[in-house]
């Protein structure tokens, strides 16, 4: 009888395996449809050991492994919870979809492309698995190598430039993270984070809230906050519209999520730390919308939105509330669902009308009922507009946001207004204004996540009590006590 | 006390590589030269003026632990090193790509996107 519990670890290794075979496969026929099948075949494989450990976790339990039989504070952790999770199931799901999507959308079919996206999965869940300070950071880099190598997959100028700006800038991040890591370790001696919370209040001195600082540097460059924002609307539109999808909807919620793990559990939630989160997410929020606005070009438009929106979680975690937080949760699942819609709807345009410019896009080519009403949902509900699955997790931070001050309330609406303005402007460009020939037929591989993707848009919007359940749920292993408590035992 | 320095001296040289200079293989070295004066640091921590290699022999804990430097570090050097090697090749790989399309390594003049 096996007594291991953590089955959706597995997921990790699933996918790692997946993505050497994938390249593998990818050896002898270039162009074969091998590695996509193997590729879509080890992501559902992942995806079943995430679903196995639904019932483990559901409801607020911790689990914890230990890797090797290393007891706690020596070996490495797994940890999972809610928070994780739900993440983990984000993270397959969108990369199921990116995937499928790309069956049809990649058009030469380079094994590579697979075995990255393979490995950019592998690294993302293994960040939201981890218990251990520095095996944060080893997937951090699993993910931002892989990162770096798809944005420039196109193999075009505007690729490669976008993707030398984030390596260097982002391994300047990480390292900040490592810097971070080691100063921790060099006071306290001990990287397990359940063990950290321990000893953390019996630090002193000023080398914790420096090493605070530089974490928190690397976390929120990856997350795409104001200061360190400048990678994301060069990155995201360079990259092929699945992974577009992917960088915007899982890449940078794992930064917000690395923020929630560290600066919630480790360092215990200083108010010092919570008043920058604010202050920065605030302003991601005001920059993002107005340069959208600005944008004529549709991936270019939805890469600052996505600063945007990551503004409002941040901002929403950086008020301290309990509602603040699980507003803020709540919004990075719906915002990666409607982001990784919208990318993909933005796949599907750019693959019939050949370019991004949105008033080009208009004047070239009719969009069918499908696509229309499907980024339609997607503009809407990025809005906040009732009954989709945006103003249920907006509607939450509205009311934390009420709890603080009224003028920002009446801030955080201002930016939704926007938001339904750049939103509308891109739909009617698009789909309204000017008229050309009818599009060709979209493959069914690339409308199937579409539509599926904005059904959940709908659900959600519909049943809004599951969803802040389950963000509550998934707030509550936020607790400093009960998670140390639960991991050592 | 010497180590140190040379860490933070390391560190500092390569960010301003990064940022103050134009070529792109200089800012390449620069996180090279970054991310090797912070594994330098990490050594440091666990370094022990006269310890010994922390292969335990014999089962005299307490005076093993006592000798011994702290292998935590050294483990978390090798893996960092791994890292920045491909972080490294990949970042070269794409110089190339660069080069190819705009015939110079000068990032001032790498300039297509705008914002």
């Amino acid at each position: 009888m096996l007594t291991f519990e953590i089955w959706s670890f597995v997921s990790v290794i699933v996918l790692i395996a997946t993505g050497i075979l994938t390249a593998i496969t990818g050896l002898k026929r270039k162009h074969s449809r091998g590695a996509p099948l193997v590729a879509i075949a080890g992501i559902i494989t992942a995806s079943v050991f995430v679903i196995l450990t639904i019932p483990d976790v559901w409801g607020g339990k911790i689990l914890s492994f230990q890797m090797g039989g290393w007891i706690a504070p020596f070996g490495i952790t797994i940890v999972v919870d809610m928070l994780t999770l739900v993440f983990s199931l984000l993270i397959v799901g969108i990369g199921l979809f990116a995937t499928v999507f790309s069956y049809k959308y990649i058009k030469n079919r380079r094994p590579e492309f697979y075995a990255l996206i393979c490995l950019m999965m592998a690294g993302l869940l293994g960040i939201v698995h981890t218990g251990d300070l520095f095996n944060l950071f080893v997937f951090f880099e699993i993910s931002n190598v892989s990162s770096y190598a798809l944005v420039a997959y196109y193999r075009k100028r505007h690729a490669a430039e976008a993707s030398i700006k984030f390596l260097i800038l982002g391994s300047l991040a990480t390292s900040m993270i490592l810097l971070g890591i080691t100063l921790v370790y060099a006071s306290i001696g001990t990287l397990n984070m359940a063990d950290l919370v321990l000893k953390m209040p019996l630090a002193t001195g000023f080398m914790i809230p420096i090493a605070l600082v530089f974490m928190l540097t690397g976390f929120m460059f990856k997350a795409g906050i104001f200061p360190f924002h400048f990678w994301l609307p060069d990155a995201h539109p360079a990259a092929p519209s699945p992974i577009s999808a992917m960088l915007s909807g899982v890449v940078i919620s794992t930064g917000v999520y690395a923020v929630l793990r560290v600066g919630f559990i480790v360092f215990g939630a200083l108010s010092t730390m919570l008043t920058i989160l604010m202050f920065f997410g605030i302003a991601s929020m005001l920059i993002g919308a107005v340069f959208a606005i600005l944008q004529n070009d549709l991936k270019r438009m939805l890469a600052y939105s996505s600063i945007s929106q990551v503004g409002y979680i941040v901002m929403s975690i950086g008020l301290g509330t309990s509602l603040g937080l699980v507003g803020g949760v709540f919004h990075i699942v719906n915002h990666a669902i409607i982001k990784s819609l919208l990318f993909l709807c933005a796949g599907v345009i750019i693959y019939h009308a050949r370019t991004s410019d949105m008033a080009e896009i208009g004047k070239r080519i009719r969009f069918g009922p499908v696509l229309t009403y499907a980024f339609l949902i997607g503009v809407l509900a990025l809005a906040g507009v009732p009954f989709l699955n945006g103003f249920a997790s907006k509607w939450v931070i509205y009311l934390s946001t009420f709890e603080f001050s009224v003028l920002l309330t009446i801030f955080t609406i201002v930016i939704s207004v926007l938001t339904f303005a750049y939103g509308i402007r891109a739909f009617y460009l698009i789909f309204v204004s000017g008229d050309g020939a009818p599009e060709h037929k979209t493959p069914r591989s690339m409308l199937a996540p579409i539509i599926i993707l904005a059904v959940i848009c709908i659900l959600i919007g519909l049943l809004p009590q599951i969803g802040i359940a389950v963000s509550e749920s998934m707030c509550s292993g936020l607790d400093p006590v009960v998670y140390a408590g639960a991991v050592l035992g | 006390m010497m180590a140190y320095l040379t860490a933070v001296f390391m560190i500092l040289a390569g960010i301003t590589a990064i940022i103050l200079r134009d070529n792109l293989l200089k800012k390449i070295i620069g996180l090279s030269v970054f991310s090797n004066g912070l594994h330098l640091l990490i050594i440091s921590i666990g370094y022990r003026t006269g310890g010994i290699a922390p292969i335990m022999q014999g089962s005299n804990a307490a005076a093993f632990a006592q000798a011994a430097v702290d292998p935590l570090p050294q483990a978390l050097v090798l893996t960092s090193i791994v890292i920045n090697t491909s972080v490294v090749a990949l970042a070269l790989v794409i110089a190339i790509e660069v080069h190819r399309h705009f015939k110079t390594l000068d990032m001032r003049k790498v300039k297509s996107l705008k914002g």
